[in-house]
């Protein structure tokens, strides 16, 4: 479903500095720097995966889902996403993916969020009998129908990403890419929309590949964890693998502070594994 | 086909979303053209004949050409550049479907909009002054199709200076030399005609005339109808050279996109 080998993303980035002379130094002679987002990652999903992408800030995350999603074109290395390459086959690519950035928001800022997804309706062609099954699962599952004839800009942070959620899902892609999608969303609304997209990964085989903070939902949803750590992957296996490393009794949550403050170990069990 | 119209829809709702930006929008356009109606009328008061242009000419010029300046303004072109240098554009391209095509229609229903209510109003201001004389069959509707290929022409060249954001971060700027230009070059603030020698050869050879001053020509009649035809293929051919300008910049600008964090 997903193949990426040897995935490089390097950024070119102003290098300014401090102070009004740094700056106007900049202003002349420009100096730019290098930095290696991505260094070289490779990995293989299979289809009907649910896999969580756990990382610090700045580990490479975010990065690698954009360039997964087609829209950022890698620096190195290769992907394959159903067969095609993203970047290439964009338009191709984004009728079979769903993807919900948790910082940004794809709905109109000032036109009512009912015509964002007869909007979706129309781009990805649905049918009205299809459109209106999922419009009222969703509503259903996602507490929509409060806030579907206001404007995007008058939702609450809660109530966006819920929204954002159900218009990734309207054209039920294979595969779906969730970039934080729990943001800012409340205790019980996060609870219902694991239970709801275990239900989508279960019911339809959809491919889910997310990135969060939050190890609880994690864990109750993804069997498989890829923990990247500076642009590298250091950990990539089920998560029961990852427990039976560590002493019984530590949460999920305790074993990744401690992959964190002791990195190198970890890169050593990947090594272990593959020899 | 049905993808684009319905972003037309959105476009359009997008448009009326602010009454009050429309409305205080409308009353800047009634009066900037009345503005330039009586500076133009003081001049030729001094001078029967500028150029070639008389206050004939001029009165019927100084409405056709703010109204063809009026399509495809600055607000919108503002929002897409900016969605580029946040980064938003990204949420653009994960929609199957062309992301110049998609900005094209969309901003075909903003502009609808803003179009007919200016339609009307600088319609009106000229029946007031002009009355029913000038007005010919042949050339309103040349008239109307070589007013909507300078809209492509200004599409395109908004498209290219939009680009022009994924390589620096000052939205403002980009839009507003585009506009500059524009304003210049197409003959909105001055008929082409009156430029001086050198200036006047040169902007044969661009593209900017397409937008006002040739739609402008084609209605009050000093192009005759054969012209009128030439310019109307000239403006076609222009589209066809700044949208393929287009895509090959745009398929340089679309590879540096890179966004660190959200």
């Amino acid at each position: 479903m997903i193949e990426v080998q040897d995935l490089k993303k390097e950024y070119k980035i102003a290098k300014k500095s401090a102070g009004i002379a740094g700056s106007l130094k900049h202003l002349i002679m420009p100096k730019y720097e290098t930095l290696e987002a991505v260094k070289g990652i490779s990995f293989h999903i299979n289809e009907g995966e649910s896999v969580a992408f756990l990382g610090a800030n700045g580990a490479g995350k975010s990065t690698t889902i954009k360039m997964l999603t087609g829209i950022m074109k890698p620096s190195a290395g290769n992907i394959r996403v159903m067969g095609r390459d993203p970047f290439a086959n964009r338009i191709e690519n984004a009728r079979k993916t769903g993807v919900v950035f948790g910082q940004k928001t794809q709905l109109w800022w000032d036109i009512p969020v009912v015509e964002s997804f007869n909007l979706l309706k129309n781009i990805y062609a649905l049918s009205e009998e299809q459109y209106v099954r999922n419009m009222e699962r969703f509503s259903a599952i996602l507490g929509l129908n409060d806030f579907l004839s206001q404007p995007a800009r008058k939702l609450s942070l809660g109530q966006r990403v819920r929204a954002d959620l159900a218009a990734s899902l309207l054209h039920e892609p294979p595969v779906l890419f969730l970039d934080e999608p729990t943001i800012g969303v409340d205790v019980t609304a996060k609870q219902k929309i694991y239970a709801f997209l275990k239900e989508v990964n279960q019911e339809k085989k959809t491919t889910i590949l997310l990135t969060s903070h939050d190890m609880k939902d994690l864990e109750s949803l993804c069997h498989r964890l890829i923990i990247l750590e500076r642009g590298k992957i250091l950990f990539d296996d089920s998560i029961e693998k990852l427990f039976d490393r560590y002493d019984g009794g530590m949460t999920l949550e305790q074993i990744i502070i401690e992959l964190f403050e002791h990195g190198t170990d970890a890169v050593s069990y990947v090594e272990e594994q593959e020899i | 086909m049905k993808k684009y119209l319905a972003y037309i829809r959105c476009g359009f709702l997008e448009g009326c979303a602010y009454r009050s930006t429309f409305i205080t929008g409308m009353l800047a356009n009634f009066i900037q053209a009345v503005v330039l109606y009586y500076v133009w009328k003081s001049i030729f008061a001094y001078q029967e004949i500028v150029n070639g242009y008389t206050w004939e000419i001029m009165r019927q010029y100084v409405f056709v050409a703010f109204l063809c300046n009026s399509v495809f303004s600055m607000g919108f072109e503002m929002n897409i550049a900016e969605r580029i240098v946040k980064g938003d554009i990204i949420l653009d391209l994960l929609k199957p479907l062309s992301y110049r095509g998609m900005l094209f229609f969309r901003m075909l229903g903003t502009a609808g909009m803003e179009f007919a209510v200016t339609f009307l109003l600088i319609g009106s201001i000229y029946l007031a002054v002009n009355g029913t004389r000038y007005l010919s069959g042949i050339r309103a509707i040349l008239f109307l199709i070589s007013l909507f290929l300078g809209m492509g022409v200004k599409f395109c060249i908004q498209y290219l200076f939009s680009l022009l954001c994924f390589y620096t971060d000052n939205s403002y700027g980009v839009t507003k030399a585009r506009e500059i230009l524009t304003n210049f070059f197409s003959g909105a603030l001055i008929p082409l005609s009156m430029f001086p020698g050198v200036l006047r050869e040169l902007v044969r050879y661009l593209p900017f005339q397409g937008i006002v001053y040739t739609p402008c020509c084609v209605f009050i009649g000093t192009f005759s109808i054969e012209e009128c035809v030439s310019q109307i293929l000239l403006q076609i051919v222009w589209i066809l050279l700044l949208s393929l300008a287009g895509t090959l910049f745009g398929k340089k600008a679309f590879g540096v996109i890179s966004m660190y964090g959200g």
